[in-house]
């Protein structure tokens, strides 16, 4: 609870800076960027003490990560000192297993998982690292909220569960500017689509994904979605 | 980006005329089987794409024989028998009949067919242009279908295991005949309570089998089925499984004291969320 409402806080915050650095010009529109990274869910966290052990997801699933995809957008609100961006995302991931018959040998039938993480998060650009020194590459920090929907199919067709649990992440990362390796190639992108800047990026995020309940709730009511461990996500941008 | 996309096109140009070089008939049915030399179902229809340029008042002919011979000119003539000809087109695509009394029967008689024995039917579509002595071929279509008139190999090798109110059944293909299988049938029978379980598969030769009952055994056999809907004998042997109660990721997550009951979060944490969202929207209402 207590750490929900310093992420929300936080993206207040952030948003009420904003027009602190608003009477610099407008920047462009904002972006658009490709997301993937590996992911792993900390519901066997739930048991920790269980005897035998009660690994639900590991045991289904496997222990092998996931790959989560994830398109987002963003609105560039001011350009300072950096850009301050808007953005919204939507992702997908999917794991399958064999469920598991009364005695716990596993079954030939499938079961399987469906996460559709929505997201809405302010992002920070350190832009004149590459605009003034020339440096192709761009910090930046990000804070989100997050509401992940999720699915789960039963074997053999049994009736699937759903819901949404919703949290949040901080983190930050390092974008490449690809624009160096051929500066004329990137101003025809430009003229020909609009496309001003295109980056590899790697970011890294602190997920907390549990209904904005921490370790201290007495009776917490929600399972943890968070990832196991800072969640690593690589990704494609195009700002416009 | 743009050249680049034009190089692409102009390179595969040459392969898109090739493409278009044979005209292709398609047969409905795509095989026939021994009830077909006797049947009087009128169900046979031919539809093609010639390979040549349409022009207003072209026409098409069709022959059907036991051997493809289809010249792209007037002369010679194609082998077999002639079942249409002066048929008007309206593009280079046609169908033949669109409304007729062509019976499978009549199909393989006029191709020649001998005895209901196995054999290819060979269809060769003419497409001309012109009038008078100027009629000449500008384009053809060529299409098979198969006369089977024997059983695929009896599947052996039948493994079943258990699922939620199903049997996953696997086999392998036999090698007492040539001919290849279209599709399988799985059966399964038990006895208390007397039921009897069968689907139609077809491709793999490993199935689920749906439908069945939770601790009822079941006895499994499989038969292949060959394109002229001819069915083999049963698999050798009896083999035996017992669906079984499976348990997905929600009921092991849930086979204990758990936290998630599903169903979308609120109260304070849905609060929270819509709190920053709103901060947000006013961040940027200050700014404009």
């Amino acid at each position: 609870m207590r750490r929900g409402s310093l992420a929300a806080l936080a993206l207040g915050l952030l948003a009420l800076a904003a027009p602190a650095v608003a009477e610099e010009r407008l920047a462009g529109l904002g972006s658009f960027e490709f997301q993937a990274g590996p992911y792993q869910p900390m519901i066997d966290s739930e048991f920790p003490d269980a005897t035998p052990p009660v690994r639900p997801w590991k045991d289904t699933f496997g222990t092998s990560r996931r790959w989560m995809f994830k398109l987002h957008g963003a609105k560039a609100l001011v350009r300072g000192y950096g850009t301050l961006e808007l953005g919204g995302g939507i992702g997908y991931l999917s794991a399958t297993g064999h469920g598991r018959f009364a005695d716990t040998t596993v079954s030939l039938e499938k079961t399987g998982f469906r996460l559709v993480p929505l997201s809405l998060d302010l992002t920070y650009r350190v832009d004149p690292v590459w605009e003034r020194l020339g440096i192709p590459l761009v910090p930046f920090a990000r804070v989100t909220l997050i509401r992940d929907l999720w699915w789960v199919t039963g074997a053999g067709g049994k009736a699937s569960k759903s819901g949404a649990t919703d949290g949040w992440t901080w983190g930050g990362g390092l974008a490449l500017v690809l624009d160096f390796i051929d500066p004329s190639l990137a101003r025809e992108l430009d003229r020909d689509s609009g496309i001003k800047h295109t980056m590899l990026v790697v970011e890294v995020a602190q997920t907390t994904v549990r209904d904005f309940e921490s370790a201290s709730t007495k009776t917490p009511k929600s399972w943890d979605l968070s990832n196991d461990g800072p969640m690593l996500t690589f990704g494609f941008l195009f700002a416009f | 980006m743009i050249r680049r996309l034009a190089l692409i096109v102009a390179l595969l140009s040459p392969v898109s005329a090739l493409a278009q070089a044979a005209g292709t008939v398609v047969l409905t049915p795509s095989a026939f089987g021994p009830s077909d030399c006797t049947s009087t179902t009128t169900s046979v229809n031919l539809s093609w794409t010639s390979s040549g340029t349409f022009l207003a008042g072209d026409t098409f002919s069709v022959y059907v024989a036991m051997s493809q011979n289809c010249p792209a000119s007037a002369t010679p003539t194609p082998t077999g028998t002639l079942l249409a000809t002066g048929l008007v087109a309206a593009s280079a695509s046609g169908t033949y009949p669109v409304t007729g009394t062509l019976t499978r029967k009549d199909f393989l008689d006029k191709a020649g067919v001998v005895a209901c024995g196995a054999s290819t039917i060979h269809v060769c579509v003419q497409h001309w242009t012109g009038s008078g002595t100027g009629l000449s071929v500008k384009g053809t279509a060529t299409g098979s279908a198969d006369l089977v008139v024997s059983p695929a190999s009896i599947p052996v090798n039948v493994t079943v295991a258990p699922g939620e109110s199903a049997l996953f059944v696997s086999w392998a293909d036999g090698t007492d005949s040539a001919v290849p299988a279209v599709s399988y049938n799985v059966t399964a029978v038990s006895s208390t309570p007397p039921e009897t379980h069968t689907a139609n598969f077809n491709g793999r030769t490993n199935q689920r089998l749906s439908g069945l009952t939770n601790g009822v055994t079941y006895a499994v056999t499989v038969t292949s089925v060959s394109a002229g809907g001819i069915e083999s004998q049963p698999s050798v042997g009896v083999v035996t499984g017992t669906p079984q109660a499976v348990n997905g990721f929600w009921e092991q997550y849930t086979a204990g004291e758990h936290r998630e009951q599903g169903g979308c979060s609120g109260g304070q944490a849905g609060l929270i969320s819509l709190l920053g969202v709103a901060l947000a929207l006013r961040g940027l209402r200050r700014r404009s």
